[in-house]
């Protein structure tokens, strides 16, 4: 399946802006389960630098300073995505937890070293004893991993109240534990938090969801907007992508945009700016599978 | 020549020595053995015996009274008292022999060396890691492992430019590392620092013993800086980067910057535009080619570090990733600032450099590893446990004095996350002689020894700062926690390279003048602190004033024009006090209450109090723009000019008094300021300060006190022309009473008077023409028409009718109100006009909260 995903972002300030530095997370990385056919970034105005670079984490980023005054800015990011399916897995047949975590530490190989990174606290991710004892009763004695990793996405999902309302960028993690209520974001750092406090390795996967369910099935939530969920590490399987927002193991309707420690990492778009005053945000996603004349026309453009 | 000292019999070599309790359980750095001063001490010990201690004692109130008047302070973290602590100097310098010195400064070198490898492996190939030299957790589970700059190279592979380790002897003798301060060091200025006021008070001992110099460290410093600019640039602009006032070393950075000879700059002052850093000058932005930098690195980049700093450049990493700006220290270096990396310097030094360490560190464990977490779970008692990655102030340690109940809480915690802990040995310290109530006394040492990159090797500050603690048996010395230093004098001369450096300092010199590179922020805070000190002088004579007025023999307390004169300070917010019945003789006594109330009282905003504070705080922020005379007059306005004893209850003659010696120091600071600052772009913004606060003060004062006119209002003019200074003036041109036009003459339209409004608009517009301007402005600039018509406006007046009483409208003076009142609406225009021009990138960025895009859905 192709997508092509439109992720428009407009900022109109009360004032005007001198000098503004960017840093975006739009462009859709390629991974064993998604080609990026086509992405285009447009920003207006006209920057006086832009160029991409490769995080430690293996996200192409565009940074790019605009140096004239302006009052109105906008970015306009545009992907085909090439959606692979994913090959289904069967969570009994992971390794147990404890396993896991024994074996994390001692990986010293460059391969080993990355997944390593993803155990450790981040800004926005800070692991303690009372998300472990959430956590805990998901991973009993010798459980298969993945079975203990969708256990609690199942719970999150249950557990917490989907309310764009109660939280914002800065809510703590622990204030998201005790209100059980959040938005997407929330939740992904709250099974992140849950897992490395667990001693496993889980990263935040920042992208977009398909937006028109196909006939038959549910609308999923996370649309019109980027999305997030998570992703841990199983050996023998890498890393396997889960939704708490939608509990479910992710297969060919999230596309990934790029992956950090947590949303810090990877903020689709951060600023910093001078002057400006107040300023109002319009962000607009589109999700659409490209029709089949559509994706001929993308393959040749690829070609 | 015969030795006068031993035929003195006054004079005993021993009698210090004898009298000074060694410490019994750690090393002793002065005596040897009991009644045995060692070696590298005798010579001081003599010339001590010489000066005595009385004298000492004398000397060292003198050398307080200095580090005051320079302002040497440390900055103390959320102390009620004020931050500002005043600089502990000790007067007994620590004492060093050049032998020993040479063995501390080669194990120095080699951990320098090893360290600038460790960084250089961490932020390059991960070798260490891989090959499971250096825990991968340390470096990827730190807080501050800048992974933006993996892989970004770096001049001469120098990560570490500067380095500082603290030392402390053990009982028996040997050396141990403590810390090591691979981030931005601190101290080297403060060291100099001590060196100079040591010099001063103990001038004959520091020749008798042969100390070593440090001036050509700092030479050596300042080529390492410069040698990192990009592309081997000549001359290149190199700036310090402070966090500002509120930090704790600050007065160093000061201090350094000035020494050093480079801008001390805050991160508002420096934008990146085309991946280059500029710093924003009055004249336009000028590259920056090197950073010396003394702000914390997560700190020094909003877009791609820690969003959440304001202090920072955005932008920089990638100027840095460019190549077209050098940081010093590199960005990243704190990285190995943690203790637990002491657990594996040694192995890693044979692996990197084939060889032992020279200098043991602190016996550390990192919990990470399964056998250290046991051990240090068993030894609970013996150790510090500390937080693998926190800061070090954030409430340091975790002693090892807990209860039984906290003990099994840190070993739960522990537990949970083990790497997040390191436990290491108390550190054992030496002790040495200080002057303690006029008595010598031991107290234990630390000593903070610097190094800097060097023909890449590291070269060592032959001195140092050395810390004392407060009492004989304290585990631990911290300046935060209120301890003192002391000099450090290494014995031995000079080497030839030192003494070489020093001579080749005679550099060539390009003749500069001007001054439009001058910080915008600078620029604006001296023309506040213009406005501010002249508000303070206004207050000041205006309160004075109607404190003598309402003493009971003055002709205006019976006068209806009483009232006039008293609205003045309550309409700029001076007097905050409900208005009184003039006629009633208590109220009166209550309005006298009220009037010293309004000079002492802290918590009035616009209150003179305050606006003094404003001074001190803009002066402190311009530290290293002011001249340390003009400092000194600030600190004395704002800490002595007000006593903490002075209060309301003094009677109103102290309060005149206080009020006289304020105007006094005010103007000193004017003359320091008319006859001392160069008439470069900073002056003219400072003068432009103060002529526009003088002129608003002009016009509000006129405005509230003669526009309606009254019965007997001789005695309000006289008053007038004393707020004014123009009495003498006045006696001398007119005899009689005083009489409103004459009055007008003096305080508006005489451009002689340097206490006119005239006066104060000319000497603006002369200034407006000497400040940076674009060729292309060919018309006045908007301030600039501003003044012209305000000038204009009350060079045409006719003064006789403006001292006219309109009697269709109710005895005003309409037209004085009318000139008043357009001046009064024009100046602040004038003050946003220049602030839009020349100010206005001073703003400091803000972060669009990442975007202000929480992820949100239907």
């Amino acid at each position: 399946m192709i997508y092509r995903i439109s992720h428009l972002t407009e900022y109109h300030y009360s004032a005007p802006v001198t000098l503004a530095h960017h840093l975006a997370h739009l462009s859709p990385r390629s991974t064993p389960s998604q080609r990026t056919r086509r992405h285009s970034l447009r920003v207006s105005p006209q920057p006086a630098v832009l160029h991409d670079r490769v995080d430690s984490f293996g996200n192409t980023t565009a940074i790019f300073i605009l140096q004239e005054t302006h009052q109105y800015f906008q970015v306009e990011a545009t992907s085909d995505v090439e959606v692979l399916t994913r090959l289904p897995l069967v969570p009994a047949q992971t390794p147990p937890w404890e396993t896991v975590r024994e074996s994390l530490p001692n990986d010293l190989s460059a391969e080993g070293l990355e997944i390593y990174q993803f155990l450790f606290d981040s800004m926005l991710v800070k692991c303690s004893r009372e998300l472990e004892d959430y956590a805990r009763p998901s991973f009993p004695k010798d459980r298969p991993l993945l079975e203990g990793a969708l256990d609690l996405t199942r719970r999150i999902y249950e557990d917490f109240t989907f309310d764009p309302t109660a939280t914002t960028v800065s809510t703590p993690l622990r204030t998201v534990l005790t209100s059980r209520r959040g938005v997407c974001q929330d939740f992904a750092h709250l099974q992140i938090g849950c897992l490395r406090s667990m001693g496993l390795a889980a990263r935040y996967v920042s992208g977009y969801i398909e937006t028109d369910p196909p006939p038959g099935q549910e609308k999923l939530h996370g649309t019109d907007a980027s999305h997030a969920w998570i992703s841990v590490f199983v050996p023998g399987q890498g890393w396997i992508d889960l939704d708490p927002t939608n509990n479910l193991m992710v297969s060919d309707r999230h596309i990934t945009a790029a992956w950090g420690r947590d949303y810090g990492d990877v903020s689709p778009l951060r600023g910093v700016i001078l002057g400006g005053g107040q300023h109002s945000l319009r962000v607009g996603v589109s999700v659409h599978p490209l029709d089949a004349m559509l994706q001929q026309q993308s393959s040749a453009q690829q070609q | 020549m015969p030795d006068s000292a031993v035929a003195d019999p006054a004079v005993n070599p021993s009698s210090l020595s004898k009298s000074y309790a060694a410490a019994s359980s750690s090393f002793d750095e002065l005596m040897a053995l009991p009644g045995v001063v060692r070696p590298q001490w005798t010579t001081f010990m003599k010339d001590l015996e010489t000066i005595g201690l009385p004298e000492i004692t004398r000397r060292w109130e003198a050398a307080a009274r200095l580090m005051q008047q320079q302002g040497m302070t440390y900055n103390v973290y959320g102390d009620p008292q004020g931050m500002e602590r005043p600089w502990q100097l000790d007067p007994i310098p620590f004492i060093i022999d050049g032998e020993e010195w040479k063995q501390i400064g080669d194990a120095l070198i080699q951990r320098a060396t090893l360290l600038n490898l460790i960084l250089r492996d961490l932020y390059g190939p991960q070798k260490l890691l891989r090959e499971g030299f250096f825990p991968p957790a340390l470096v990827l589970g730190h807080p501050n492992f800048l992974r933006p700059c993996v892989g970004v190279p770096v001049a001469e592979d120098t990560y570490l430019h500067l380095y500082a380790a603290d030392l402390a002897r053990s009982p028996d003798g040997q050396w141990w590392v403590v810390n090591d301060r691979t981030q931005s060091p601190s101290g080297a200025g403060y060291a100099l620092e001590n060196r100079m006021v040591v010099l001063r008070m103990l001038s004959e001992a520091f020749r008798d013993c042969d100390v070593k110099r440090l001036h050509s460290f700092f030479i050596m410093l300042r080529e390492t800086i410069e040698r990192q600019a990009p592309h081997g640039k000549d001359n290149p602009r190199v700036v310090l980067l402070t966090p500002g006032p509120y930090n704790e070393t600050y007065y160093e950075h000061v201090y350094l910057a000035r020494y050093l000879g480079y801008t001390l700059v805050e991160g508002g002052d420096l934008t990146v535009r085309d991946n280059r850093v500029y710093l924003k000058a009055l004249g336009g932005l000028q590259q920056v080619d090197v950073i010396l930098r003394r702000l914390d690195e997560d700190f020094c980049d909003p877009l791609e570090l820690r969003s959440d700093s304001t202090l920072g450049v955005a932008g920089l990493l990638q100027a840095v990733a460019a190549g077209h700006v050098a940081v010093v220290n590199a960005l990243g270096s704190g990285l190995i600032e943690i203790p637990a990396l002491r657990a594996f310097l040694n192995p890693l030094c044979r692996h990197l450099l084939g060889e032992d360490l020279k200098m043991p560190s602190v016996a550390t464990w990192w919990c990470g590893q399964k056998k250290a977490f046991e051990y240090v779970c068993d030894h609970l008692d013996d150790l510090t446990v500390r937080p693998t990655f926190g800061p070090e102030r954030a409430g340091p340690f975790i002693r090892s004095t807990l209860s039984r109940e906290e003990k099994t809480e840190l070993i739960q915690r522990m537990r949970f996350r083990p790497h997040d802990f390191t436990g290491h040995e108390q550190i054992a310290m030496s002790s040495a002689p200080a002057l303690v109530n006029g008595k010598l006394e031991s107290r234990p040492v630390v000593v903070r020894v610097f190094l800097v990159a060097r023909n890449g090797s590291y070269h060592v500050l032959p001195g140092g700062l050395t810390r004392v603690a407060a009492s004989p048996d304290q585990g631990m010395v911290s300046m935060q926690r209120g301890d003192g230093s002391k000099d450090t004098w290494i014995l031995g001369g000079c080497s030839e390279e030192e003494t070489a450096v020093a001579r080749a300092q005679l550099a060539r010199l390009e003749l500069r003048r001007g001054g439009n590179d001058l910080a915008s922020r600078v620029a604006d805070n001296l023309f506040w602190l213009g406005r501010y000190t002249e508000r303070c002088d206004a207050s000041v004579r205006l309160l004075r004033t109607v404190l003598q007025n309402l003493s009971d023999e003055s002709a205006l307390r019976s006068s209806p024009c009483l009232g006039q004169l008293i609205s003045a300070p309550q309409t700029m917010g001076l007097i905050t006090a409900p208005s009184r019945d003039l006629t009633d003789a208590d109220e009166l006594a209550r309005l006298q209450q009220d009037v010293m109330t309004s000079v002492f009282a802290k918590d009035n905003p616009g209150g003179l109090r305050d606006t003094m504070g404003r001074v001190h705080w803009i002066a402190s922020s311009l530290r290293d723009r002011i001249s340390p005379d003009v400092w000194r007059i600030l600190n004395y306005l704002v800490h002595e000019a007000l006593p903490a004893g002075a209060s309301a209850s003094f009677q109103p003659g102290e309060g005149i008094v206080l009020l006289n010696n304020i105007v006094t120091i005010l103007a000193a600071f004017g003359g320091m300021e008319m006859e001392n600052m160069v008439r470069g772009p900073g002056w003219r913004f400072l003068d432009i300060g103060r002529r526009l606060e003088r002129s608003l003060f002009l016009v509000r004062l006129l405005r509230s006190t003669v526009t309606q006119a009254q019965e007997e209002e001789s005695s309000l003019h006289e008053a007038l022309l004393d707020i004014g200074d123009s009495t003498m003036t006045y006696r001398s041109r007119y005899f009689g009473t005083a009489h409103l036009t004459g009055v007008l003459d003096l305080l508006l339209t005489d451009e002689d008077n340097p206490r006119s409004l005239a006066f104060q608009l000319a000497e603006i517009l002369h200034h407006m023409d000497y400040l940076p301007h674009e060729p292309e402005d060919v018309l006045p600039s908007q301030a600039k028409k501003i003044v012209l018509g305000g000038l204009a406006n009350v060079r045409l007046a006719d003064l006789d009718s403006l001292s006219i009483a309109n009697p269709y409208d109710e005895n005003r003076r309409t037209n004085l109100v009318q000139l008043l009142d357009s001046i009064g609406r024009s100046l602040p225009q004038f003050s946003d006009q220049l602030t839009l021009r020349y100010f206005s990138h001073a703003a400091t960025a803000r972060e669009l909260n990442a975007l202000g895009m929480q992820i949100q859905s239907q």
